[in-house]
């Protein structure tokens, strides 16, 4: 589904990523972990679009190299991520961007459009997956949400729009145990064999519940190493030092 | 200045018989007129705005058969709203119905009355003092105490038809009695093209205990000058949303005095402009009396090559203590050569009073942009949608719902091609 091909990424000069392979096939779901400033979250905005970097190597999603499409492209195309810090947009209406959002993918793929009522129906379910209050919907989008709030509002959207690969970037950090077992359940519904998710995370509690089928140690712009859960594990206990040569 | 004299003269001697205390206000204001002439760079207050064209540009009054060119003026209700319309600066009775309790009076009978103040020798507002020398079309609207007045009034104010330079210089008293409410909708529109101008007073006066809700809306096209003053008296509420679009050359002057205790003006504005067009907004709040609230929330979004200024003063005088008041203006600069000058101020003389004041000019934010455009939202409607979302903090504020809708379309039309051009 998802191709990377020896990915070099340069912010204002700065070497982000050295040089990344990696492939991601439906079905799967792949953890990418690493310390702070490694590179994970450039990785995941450089999947999404997002302006301002110089890159070499290339990006193919279903075959296709998606590094001169824009950022709504990609997501009309069934690319998602769930933002570490997601934004809040003053004046904007929850549920309004919500429905413009996924009529914007109908259209794009020549599915009919959603009206108000039918939209409506569709969104109170799938709030119900992420326990969230309808109230949430009438407000402006992130508008004071509590962290918690926002990263449930993440799962949403993904469970409203339901984009064949998904990006979660940090979604797991600031959550208690109750809001990391609702986020982990939104996502298990999420996940089918056509869907992928590449979920980056610090820590091992959201990989608990999520049970990654790959896992990757990225340092300094690289991934040191590949494995599975045990990977996790060891990780988790020892840290990165012993990955760095 | 020989030419608004020679105007004067002629409306005084081709008018109506006037009663003497209004020819002799109207002299009174014409020589303090001169005497401040129009406002230069060097006028501390003003000097963000070029006002030259009044001074190069010869507007004449219209007269009674000027009339006759607006009546092809298609005047759309709003929902079934009460009425006023004037047209072309002629009140139009038969097209005009409002609400037992409210009483409608040309300025005209008023002064037959002798019901209108002295002139203040003191008045520093040159364009004030222009509109009392040459007031062509006046309305006293006057609420009854203990009325509630829910329905809305809506005054329209048209120009429309003209070929040649005209000028009008509506005055609008407004009194709320005591424990009565209204909700009134000031509106100025036109069609026309050419160079016009409407200086304007609406003078508000809310009596103990009432509710005013007002929703003043500026779409005339050419010059446009108001100045609006709000009396609030003990226990008054003023909810008021101010919103200005399509001018070329805009300055409006707000006045807020506080006559009694513990009364709250909320008072909101939204300024939408493009192409060269240019807003200049100056608004007092005097706190005058203790316990009392002012908030204010002022947004400009600014397109092409467009200026705004924004200057506000609050004053909180020696005595007026436990005064609440805040003040703010937030700028939106959707071109590069957008340019925004905010000045708000604080004057406080008290010592325990809670006031806060606050500016930001901004352009839309990226962050946001690329948060909307990855979830598949086009960019140029991303724009839109943040934009209107930045309006609707002051549009929410309305509570007349169709009044609200009326101005969100307004807002939405004005977008248009945002992100085209």
């Amino acid at each position: 589904m998802l191709e990377i091909k020896n990915l070099y990424v340069r912010i204002k000069n700065k070497e982000i990523i050295k040089g990344v392979d990696l492939t991601i096939k439906a079905g799967e779901l792949h953890a990418l972990m690493g310390r702070n400033g490694s590179g994970k979250s450039t990785l995941a905005h450089v999947i999404t679009g997002k302006d301002g970097y110089e890159i070499e190597g290339d990006i193919l999603f279903n075959g296709e190299s998606i590094l001169d499409k824009t950022p709504e492209e990609r997501a009309v195309d069934g690319i998602f991520m769930s933002f570490q810090y997601p934004v809040v947009i003053p004046g904007v209406n929850n549920m309004y961007f919500l429905k413009a959002a996924l009529n914007a993918k109908l259209k794009a793929n020549g599915q009919s459009e959603l009206d108000a009522m039918d939209f409506l129906a569709l969104i109170k379910e799938k709030i119900k997956l992420v326990e969230m209050d309808e109230s949430y919907l009438n407000r402006a989008v992130n508008d004071g949400f509590s962290g918690g709030e926002k990263k449930r509002n993440e799962i949403l959207q993904l469970l409203t729009l339901e984009p064949t690969f998904a990006i979660l970037d940090e979604t797991d950090s600031g959550l208690d145990i109750d809001a990391l077992r609702i986020i982990a359940n939104g996502v298990n519904k999420y996940r089918n064999e056509n869907r992928a998710i590449l979920a980056i995370t610090h820590y091992q509690r959201l990989l608990d519940y999520m049970k990654p089928d790959i896992v990757h140690a990225m340092i300094d712009g690289k991934i040191v190493k590949t494995g599975g859960m045990e990977l996790v594990h060891e990780l988790e206990e020892k840290g990165y030092s012993w990955l760095v040569n | 200045m020989q030419h608004y004299r020679s105007e004067l003269n002629s409306f005084q001697s081709n008018g109506i018989e006037e009663p003497q205390t209004l020819s002799t206000l109207r002299s009174k204001a014409f020589s303090r007129f001169t005497e401040l002439g129009f406002p230069t760079k060097k006028w501390e207050d003003w000097q963000f705005t070029d006002f030259s064209p009044f001074k190069k540009s010869h507007f004449r009054l219209p007269t009674l058969e000027d009339l006759q060119l607006a009546l092809e003026y298609n005047i759309v209700p709003l929902n079934d709203y009460y009425s006023i319309i004037i047209l072309n600066g002629h009140f139009q009775e038969n097209l005009s119905n409002v609400p037992s309790g409210v009483t409608i009076r040309t300025l005209l009978d008023v002064f037959m009355k002798n019901e209108m103040h002295d002139f203040p020798k003191t008045e520093e507002n040159p364009f004030k003092a222009l509109n009392t020398s040459l007031m062509n079309c006046g309305l006293a609207i006057d609420v009854a105490d203990d009325m509630q007045i829910d329905t809305p009034i809506y005054y329209q104010f048209i120009t429309s038809g003209f070929e040649d330079q005209i000028m009008n210089h509506p005055r609008l008293l407004i009194r709320l009695g005591k424990n009565s409410s209204a909700n009134f909708i000031e509106h100025y529109h036109s069609e026309n093209t050419t160079n016009y101008w409407n200086n304007c007073v609406t003078i508000s006066e809310l009596g103990n205990n009432s509710v005013f809700n007002h929703t003043r809306i500026q779409e005339d096209t050419c010059y446009h000058v108001s100045n609006l003053d709000y009396h609030l008296h003990k226990d008054a509420v003023l909810n008021s949303t101010i919103y200005n679009q399509g001018a070329e050359l805009n300055r409006g002057d707000i006045r807020v005095s506080f006559h009694g205790k513990n009364a709250t003006a909320n008072i909101n504005g939204l300024s939408l402009l493009k192409y060269n067009q240019h807003m200049d907004t100056r608004i007092i709040i005097d706190h005058m009396q203790p316990h009392c609230n002012s908030h204010q929330l002022f947004k400009y979004i600014l397109d092409d090559k467009a200026t705004g200024v924004f200057n506000g003063r609050v004053i909180v005088r020696e005595d007026s203590q436990r005064t609440n008041s805040s003040q703010s203006n937030k700028n939106l600069l959707l071109s590069k050569n957008a340019r925004m000058q905010s000045n708000p101020q604080l004057e406080i003389l008290a010592n325990d009073v809670r006031c806060t004041h606050g500016s930001s000019t901004g352009q839309l934010s990226e962050e946001a942009l690329y948060y909307l455009r990855s979830r598949g939202i086009e960019t140029t409607v991303a724009q839109k949608l943040m934009v209107e979302g930045f309006a609707s903090e002051i549009l929410e504020k309305i509570d007349d719902n169709i009044t609200a809708e009326y101005l969100n379309n307004k807002v939405y039309t004005w977008l248009g091609n945002l992100g085209n051009g």
